[in-house]
């Protein structure tokens, strides 16, 4: 595969609309970029690959005005580029839509998309009605009907939040625009659009970076490919250059044997976990599932089909009706600690990624050993020694970190942090692991970590409900896989017997031809 | 867990060396606490021979005990990401209904001090209830039961103050076993309890986690509510606690007694280097600046300045507490 | 894929009232349509705690009426409005630091010092003048101090303005060891009179509701609610987090400053302890109307009516007989249960949103 490096120099491109050239970046000690090119042409769909802290995001804050370089220039048509702030490359040309989605959610939609540039009537003060005029007329242009101007942020959901955070970058018409992971939080409707809008501005000759994880849509979607690895440029390809695996190789500088493993075992036929008519609120309505013994159960659904709720039901977070059953013992799980006394461990990515299993100003001791304290003291009082030989063999087996329990979890990367979540509850005792997203913005190195971890635990006879919003993932690691539509279970494949297609179809909700038990 | 022996190489030690030094950064508030300490107390003496008698070192650890108790309640509280604005006159209602009630009769406290101190408690839970269960802003709860407690102890001693105090009160809080007073023997137990309590038990663990991170502690199946309620409980205890032993130490009860304590037990727990917003801190911290506080009350008088300058003294020790221990935790942050 | 605008869920969450548009039909209908989902969603979104709030108020007012009569006069309603005025200019400036997810303690010390020197340095109506400008200008410097030491130096509001609250204090303890000063009547008597048959507390109240619903429009405000709303996205949406901040606590202690003046001549004396008993009443004026603590929603219309409650709170006590004792056993009952009405209030109307 021929590589082709962006020219370096600092002579004036016009053929070039966005040039970053030799951009190199510290943070306390790690070089989160170093002597990193890029550039991004007229009317192209430039796609950006990388590990989770391979520097993609440094580089779109660099890029952006959120972060100042320490060497290196950006220049935008030919002249040097410097914002202050987001705010201020848009206005000069370059959008970006970063995937932290930064909106005000105390706002209403059509403050949050002008603001800072509302149209002001008397006196200064902002004209309320032309605020909403414009929101409408953008909405109209952007073929976005469905979002209401006036509602505050707050109460949207993620995927509309991250819909309005993209109108809010295209109402300003930049000739640059970079999607961050901008898709995340999208149904496959919503990435249609996103993909025809893209598409559209292509045609207008605007230059577009497309950032994802998901090589599929980078497939879809993109003309040149470049690769970061470790803070640097690995190479530049044009689309159809190079192949997927060939990607991943360059993203890991290393073949990935398998992303997927495969799976040791066969699910047993005894049921761990039993839920029947499980309901909660008005997402979850009336679910029934059984996860069996050494089995992965997956789940998907678009968002807000009450899968969320479905976990949180099962783990006590939220209050629900219905039954729980563990081993065929019903138990009343009210809170996380009853769940934790039933064998039940959950470990959950929220919609805005932060962790929400670890304190990360902790250590890895300290953070695995809080649901299981009791076992690890002596007449009230905490004892070292009993903690140590308690999270000492679980950090061997899931390959921990460097093998310091003192080390802060907050350190960590994405993958050792997960283990750390998922190690604690195994510590408890628990037999049953709910897993919530733990792939969501997750690069593949890590995820191939995950997928093993799981493959493992399933083996040793672990009962796994897992859901992503993932559907490769979905396809490829559970034993069977559950689509929820609307608050139920609406289908049920067989590992190997259904395509992406089967499954997006069941969680539209379109009628299935018969569920594959 | 699997059963079978793992067959990967053991692992490495963990190296003593990282976790001694993260102690050591954590800590270095307390240890700069204690040596404000240490440089007041002897500029006292410098400038003032006798500052550093034994009998002044006595009121001066005594009258730094009651902040430091008020302000173990306090640092519970503020642990957990929270504050008490009710100690004042939880405080005052304690010290002037043990007064009212004993009217002189120093038996009477067997029955009294339990009874105070289970209200206290009571008014701790309603706090902690409110909190916890009813989502109400801690500085909202704690202001709104501070004057449900001013008022009712008003209403019912009709806005009079307390009398003297029992002598039982008055002999504990003012005797000596030599050169220690009893009440210093009493902080000092106060101290080793609490430092335990936070630092060695699930509780103090569960409780940490809570500051940190509500949402974190109670996927990891801690009663995040039950924590809540027991530290404002505690609070409450410790306030009463407080006022009782300063009924005893100054011989009787008025109006206003609690008034200083706010503003003590906040400054206190700041000097020691907890952070507000909870999460980290610890009560070694929180007595260090008790004493901090204290001294310099006993020094500015001798230095001749009126209680103005003692006012913008506190508040420039606060702010230069704080902006010293931010200073250090930017750095570690970064290092870590 | 499927093409967006057909089969996929719409994706906007549940914002029913917005959905109209839709569906192609003729132009008046639409139009029709259109402003009445405009009507809407607009009060579907309006806060409804600032008018939770005043009708509290007016039910405080009309029960004091009821027992006094002879309230409802305009001479007894600028008399209400006069002992209102300290607090709710306290409480403006509160709510604005409120509204950036922070809080001012050291309003006490900037309405001390503000009294003391009024106390001991009005004298003319020249002097008058001149101390005001002066007293205005601490208070926006000791705004300042606060907002950089919060906003520069990130550190935690609670503790930088209790520890300048006692500096402000400290200070007011100097110019005016004990209560007392003077000030000329004819300048104390200005609160007890009127123009065009309106009491001049009446008018003075009126000014700055006025004065905030211009701000509350203006991009100033706006950068002020995005930094207490989430601070990272403000920041990345363009807005100057130092600055900003600087400028909402520069606001209250100018508004502190103010009330210095209200108070002065209310009182007609300077006392280097009237800010210890105003503090927590400020932000339970601020919290009673409806702003949140979290920062990002709330105003001073609501404050205005959290202020006027607490006043008529004392005199409907007063009105009922009942020792005064009462009052402060009544403030804080009242500001737990006004705050949980107020989220109440909030989720219900959330969840008919969502409906």
């Amino acid at each position: 595969m021929t590589q082709s490096t962006s020219a370096a120099g600092s002579q004036v491109q016009p053929d070039r609309l966005l040039t970053a050239t030799g951009l190199s970046k510290a943070f306390a000690g790690v070089q989160a970029l170093e002597d990193v090119s890029f550039d991004v042409r007229p009317g192209e769909v430039h796609a950006l690959l990388g590990e989770n802290g391979a520097g993609k995001s440094t580089l779109v804050k660099l890029v952006s005005g959120v972060l100042r370089a320490d060497h290196g220039e950006v220049r935008f048509r030919g002249r040097p580029f410097a914002p202050r702030d987001p705010a201020q490359a848009l206005a000069a040309g370059v959008g970006v839509v970063f995937q932290e989605l930064p909106l005000l959610p105390d706002m209403t939609v059509m403050e949050n998309i002008y603001f800072g540039l509302e149209p002001l009537g008397w006196l200064r003060t902002v004209s309320r009605r032309q605020l909403r005029a414009r929101a409408e007329e953008l909405f109209d242009r952007l073929l976005l009907p469905g979002i209401n101007p006036g509602q505050l942020v707050r109460e949207l959901s993620v995927a509309a939040r991250q819909l309005v955070a993209i109108a809010k970058v295209l109402a300003a018409d930049p000739a640059v625009v970079v999607f961050d992971e901008a898709t995340s939080a999208l149904g496959p409707g919503d990435v249609a659009w996103l993909f025809d809008q893209t598409r559209a501005l292509a045609a207008a000759g605007k230059g577009i970076v497309f950032i994802s994880h998901r090589l599929a849509e980078i497939d879809a979607i993109s003309d040149r490919v470049t690769v970061l690895r470790n803070g640097r440029g690995v190479g530049s390809w044009a689309a159809g250059e190079i192949s997927p695996d060939g990607l991943i190789s360059a993203m890991l500088g290393r073949q990935l044997a398998q992303l997927y493993p495969e799976q040791q075992a066969e699910a047993q036929a005894e049921s761990v976990l039993s839920v029947r008519a499980l309901s909660a609120g008005r997402r979850l309505r009336g679910v029934d599932l059984d996860v069996h013994r050494g089995e992965v159960l997956g789940l998907c659904g678009l968002e807000g089909q009450g899968q969320l709720e479905l976990f949180l039901a099962i783990y006590g977070v939220i209050r629900s009706r219905g039954s729980i059953s563990v081993d065929g013992t019903p138990h009343r799980v009210r809170s996380p600690r009853d769940a934790l006394r039933a064998g039940i461990g959950l470990a959950l990515v929220p919609e805005d990624r932060k962790n929400e299993g670890i304190l990360p100003t902790l250590s890895i001791r300290e953070n695995m050993s809080l649901p299981s304290l009791g076992q690890a003291s002596r007449l009230g009082l905490i004892s070292r020694d009993a903690e140590q030989k308690l999270i000492g063999p679980a950090m061997a087996d899931l390959r921990i970190g460097s093998g310091d329990p003192e080390q802060q979890v907050g350190g960590l990367s994405g993958g050792n942090q997960q283990k750390v979540v998922v190690g604690k509850f195994l510590l408890t005792g628990a037999r049953i692991l709910l897993l919530y997203d733990l792939t969501r913005g997750v690069d593949v190195g890590t995820k191939a970590e995950i997928f093993r971890m799981i493959d493992d635990l399933a083996a040793q006879g672990y009962a796994i409900l897992f859901y992503s919003s993932d559907l490769a993932e979905i396809e490829n690691v559970p034993h069977r896989i559950c689509v929820m539509f609307d608050g139920q279970v609406t289908a049920t494949f067989r590992h190997g017997s259904c395509s992406q297609a089967d499954l997006v179809a069941a969680m539209i909700g379109q009628d299935t031809a018969e569920s594959h038990p | 867990m699997t059963t079978s022996p793992p067959a990967r190489p053991a692992l490495p030690a963990p190296a003593p060396t990282g976790a001694a030094r993260r102690t050591l950064a954590r800590n270095r508030s307390v240890l700069f606490g204690y040596l404000l300490v240490l440089v007041l107390a002897v500029a006292g003496e410098v400038v003032s021979r006798g500052f550093l008698g034994i009998n002044h070192i006595d009121e001066l650890v005594i009258s730094g005990g009651f902040i430091a108790l008020v302000g173990l309640g306090q640092t519970f509280v503020i642990l957990t990401g929270g504050v008490d604005l009710s100690i004042p006159w939880v405080l005052n209602a304690a010290a002037i209904y043990l007064t009212l009630w004993a009217n002189g009769d120093s038996a009477k406290m067997a029955w009294i001090v339990p009874v105070l101190l289970a209200g206290a408690a009571l008014v701790g839970a309603v706090n902690g209830i409110g909190i916890a269960f009813l989502r109400v802003p801690p500085i909202i709860m704690t202001l709104g039961m501070s004057g449900v407690v001013e008022g009712a102890l008003l209403l019912s001693t009709n806005g009079g103050s307390g009398q003297n105090a029992p002598n039982a009160a008055v002999y504990l809080a003012t005797h000596r076993w030599g050169p220690v007073p009893v009440l210093a023997v009493l902080w000092l137990a106060v101290l080793m309890i609490a430092t335990v309590v936070l630092g060695a038990t699930p509780f103090g663990r569960r409780l940490y986690a809570t500051g940190l991170n509500q949402r974190v502690a109670t996927f990891a199946g801690v009663n995040v509510r039950f924590v809540t309620v027991a530290v404002y409980m505690i609070s409450g205890v410790a306030a009463a606690l407080a006022g009782i032993a300063l009924a005893g130490y100054v011989g009787q009860s008025y109006l206003g007694m609690g008034d200083p304590y706010l503003f003590a037990s906040v400054a206190a727990v700041a000097i020691g280097g907890t952070s507000i917003l909870g999460g980290s801190g610890n009560f070694v911290g929180t007595t260090a600046g008790a004493l901090a506080l204290a001294v310099l009350a006993g020094l500015l008088p001798i230095l001749g300045l009126q209680p103005a300058a003692l006012e913008i003294v506190y508040g420039c020790v606060i702010l230069g507490a704080v902006m010293l221990s931010s200073v250090r935790s930017g750095r570690d942050r970064s290092a870590g | 894929m499927t093409a967006r605008s057909g089969t996929s869920a719409p994706v906007a969450g549940s914002g029913g009232s917005g959905n109209g548009g839709n569906g192609g039909s003729s132009g008046s209908g639409q139009a029709g349509r259109q402003a009445l989902a405009r009507l809407r969603s607009y009060s579907a979104t309006a806060d409804i705690r600032p008018a939770a709030a005043w009708a509290l108020t007016l039910i405080f007012l009309f029960t004091y009426a009821i027992k006094q009569p002879g309230t409802l006069t305009g001479s007894s309603l600028g008399i209400l409005a006069a002992d209102t005025l300290t607090l709710a200019a306290l409480g403006l400036g509160q709510g604005v630091v409120i509204l950036t997810a922070g809080i001012d303690l050291s309003v006490g010390g900037v309405l001390a010092l503000g009294t003391t020197i009024a106390a001991t340095h009005f004298t003319n109506g020249l002097t008058i003048a001149l101390w005001t400008v002066v007293i205005l200008a601490i208070g926006v410097a000791a705004g300042l101090i606060n907002g950089l030491l919060v906003g520069r130096l990130g550190l935690q509001p609670f503790i930088v303005t209790l520890a300048t609250w006692s500096i402000f204090d400290g200070i007011a303890l100097y110019v005016l060891p004990v209560a007392g000063g003077q000030v000329p009547t004819g300048f104390a008597n200005w609160i007890n009179g009127a123009a065009a048959g309106i009491p001049n507390a009446i008018w003075a109240l009126a000014a700055m509701v006025v004065v905030w619903l211009w701000f509350r429009r203006t991009r100033t405000a706006k950068r002020i609610y995005a930094v207490g709303s989430d601070r990272e996205a403000a920041g990345i949406a363009g807005v100057r987090i130092a600055p900003t901040l600087m400028s909402a606590y520069a606001i209250s202690g100018f508004c502190a400053a103010g009330a210095s003046i209200f108070y002065v001549m209310l009182t007609a004396s300077g006392d280097p302890t009237s800010g210890d008993g105003l503090i927590l009443p400020s932000v339970a004026a601020v919290v009673i109307g409806g702003t949140s603590l979290r920062g990002g929603q709330g105003g001073f219309v609501g404050t205005v009516a959290g202020a006027l409650t607490l006043t008529l709170l004392t005199d409907v006590i007063f009105a009922f007989n009942l020792p005064s004792y009462w009052t402060v056993l009544a403030d804080g009952l009242l500001l737990v249960l006004a705050v949980l009405a107020g989220s109440g209030l909030q989720a219900l109307q959330a969840r008919r949103r969502q409906a």
